[in-house]
């Protein structure tokens, strides 16, 4: 089967630094990878090159066939592509119900801007509750972001995901903060409603998490790829506990 | 309604419209000193539409909103690719370039006999619609406030479909809103053409109720008072700039209480407003209670 995305040869630097250096990674469709790494390996520098926000030096990534490395944000967004934030990026001076509704104005007709009929109006409120009373937000739709937990917010940029029904999901930490059960919220959350029929690529430093969602793993370290293979085998290389977990723990 | 009546609230209304105008772009996370400018380009190819070519008063308002709105597209293309302070200088120079074209665009024909037309820093008289056509000062203050309310009107559409929506999003987290799939330079163009065609649609009505216009009366201060309107009033409403317009010109300078004074208490207002209420009186929290209230 062709892959649902294929990156191939993507480097990305800023100066000196280089942030990505000759990474290759290949998904199936449908596949969830679990992608972690010391901090600064370049895990959400791979985030930001695949949704357009930096543009690389080098390589290529193929989204269904679509080259898509360079292409502006908005560009790529239309491709299918959405993400959640390691540091929450709602938006604070607009309601749940807005900030939800914020994945769905892209693919709008134009004239929408203009004149919503009351119908379609209601149509798109119902979806969208809908989709809040699956992670259980449905009595905060007109609350500011504010006023929800951690999680009801790391539930919200889900649910934002899902409302943009992209094909290649990308998930930024989204337990970090998180006490065990609210993990297991989320980890449910995610395993439930957003990686049946896509494709994802999970940073996290849980292994909790990565575990219970990703079958496979890659490890980054420096920019560059350190090993790719099933959870287990991953998680038991002498080089991956090395640098992940420092030397003293080998 | 007495005539010192009719002529404050005609005021207030010409400057709500230049008030919507600054405001929508501040939606749009852009803080602009020259929307001024479009009142002027309004002003000044309104009058010219009635008084130099005959056209009708609709056609001249009209041809004002277009040339505005194309103005307000055209230089929002490449000063969109700045942000803060450096947009705000751009449009400051955008409008002090046009105030100094106007001061030596001159365009006079000969109509009736006279000749009629810019002049150059001689400014611009003789835009006498109004008086023939037989209009009375109330009657075009309801001109102004049926002009107001369909700007209001394309707002409150805006915001009941996804216009507003769109802005506040651009504006608060552009590269939210560019992940989201949304635009951002042809989402802050369009906000800036928007904005242009409102400034020029006040601007057309006030050089038909002034009857004079010169370059001087689009200096600086107007386009500071009308970004001051928004901040003040809020950024919650499109009510926001005007409840700022109302304000100052209603309570300040109509109540000759402050008189001689009203700038140093505006302007201490607007420090007041910034510190305490940093999105101005009617901001977004106060707004979302107001929605809240009224779902109930």
């Amino acid at each position: 089967m062709a892959a649902a995305l294929e990156i191939a040869g993507l480097s990305l630097r800023f100066g000196g630094l280089t942030a990505l250096n000759a990474l290759d990674l290949a998904l199936k469709p449908g596949e969830a990878i679990g992608l972690i790494g010391p901090n600064g390996s370049g895990k959400t520098s791979l985030f930001n090159v695949l949704t357009g926000h930096h543009a690389p030096d080098a390589g290529s990534v193929r989204l269904d066939g679509n080259e898509t490395a360079g292409l502006p944000p908005p560009r790529i967004a239309a491709l299918g592509v959405a993400r959640t934030f390691q540091n929450l990026r709602l938006l604070r001076r607009l309601s749940v119900y807005e900030n939800l509704r914020a994945a769905r104005h892209a693919r709008a007709p134009w004239r929408e801007a203009l004149w919503q009929t009351p119908a379609a109006r209601r149509r798109e409120q119902d979806a969208m509750i809908s989709l809040l009373a699956l992670f259980g937000l449905a009595s905060k739709t007109h609350e500011m972001p504010e006023a929800l937990t951690l999680v009801e917010m790391r539930q919200l940029e889900i649910a934002r995901v899902l409302a943009a029904a992209p094909k290649l999901v990308l998930l930024d930490e989204p337990a970090a903060g998180m006490t065990p059960a609210e993990t297991d919220r989320i980890i449910r959350a995610i395993a439930e409603h957003l990686l049946p029929g896509r494709s994802a690529i999970v940073i996290e430093h849980k292994v909790q998490l990565v575990t219970a969602l990703c079958p496979r793993i890659a490890v980054l370290d420096a920019g560059r790829k350190i090993a790719d293979g099933p959870a287990a085998a991953v998680l038991g290389q002498g080089e991956v506990r090395r640098s992940y977990f420092g030397a003293a723990s080998c | 309604m007495d005539g010192y009546t009719i002529s404050v609230l005609s005021n207030i209304g010409l400057f709500a419209f230049l008030a919507i105008s600054a405001w929508i772009l501040l939606i749009a996370g852009e803080i602009s000193f020259g929307q001024q400018a479009y009142f002027a380009i309004g002003a000044y190819s309104g009058g010219i539409a009635t008084a130099v070519w005959q056209w009708p008063f609709a056609a001249g308002v009209v041809i004002a909103v277009a040339l505005g709105a194309a103005v307000g597209a055209l230089v929002a293309w490449p000063t969109m690719r700045l942000s803060g302070l450096h947009y705000a200088i751009a449009t400051l120079a955008f409008a002090e370039l046009t105030r100094a074209s106007l001061n030596v665009f001159t365009y006079r024909r000969d109509i009736e006999g006279f000749a009629t037309g810019p002049d150059g820093a001689n400014g611009f008289g003789d835009i006498r619609w109004v008086y023939e056509a037989g209009i009375e000062p109330g009657a075009y203050l309801a001109i102004i406030a049926g002009c107001l309310g369909a700007v209001i009107g394309l707002v409150a559409l805006m915001s009941y479909g996804r216009g507003m929506a769109r802005l506040r999003i651009v504006g608060e987290d552009p590269i939210l809103a560019a992940m989201q799939g949304l635009s951002v330079t042809r989402t802050k163009i369009a906000a800036a053409s928007l904005a242009g065609g409102i400034a020029a649609l006040g601007g057309a009505l006030y050089a038909h109720l002034a009857t004079y216009i010169e370059p001087a009366q689009f200096s600086v201060m107007t386009g500071v008072h009308a970004l001051a309107y928004g901040l003040i009033g809020g950024l919650g409403t499109v009510l926001g700039p005007i409840l700022g317009v109302l304000i100052d010109i209603g309570l300040l300078e109509s109540l000759r209480v402050f008189a001689g004074y009203r700038m140093i208490v505006f302007g201490g207002l607007v420090v007041l407003v910034l510190i305490v209420r940093p999105r101005g009186l009617l901001d977004e929290p106060t707004m979302r209670r107001v929605q809240a209230w009224l779902r109930r």
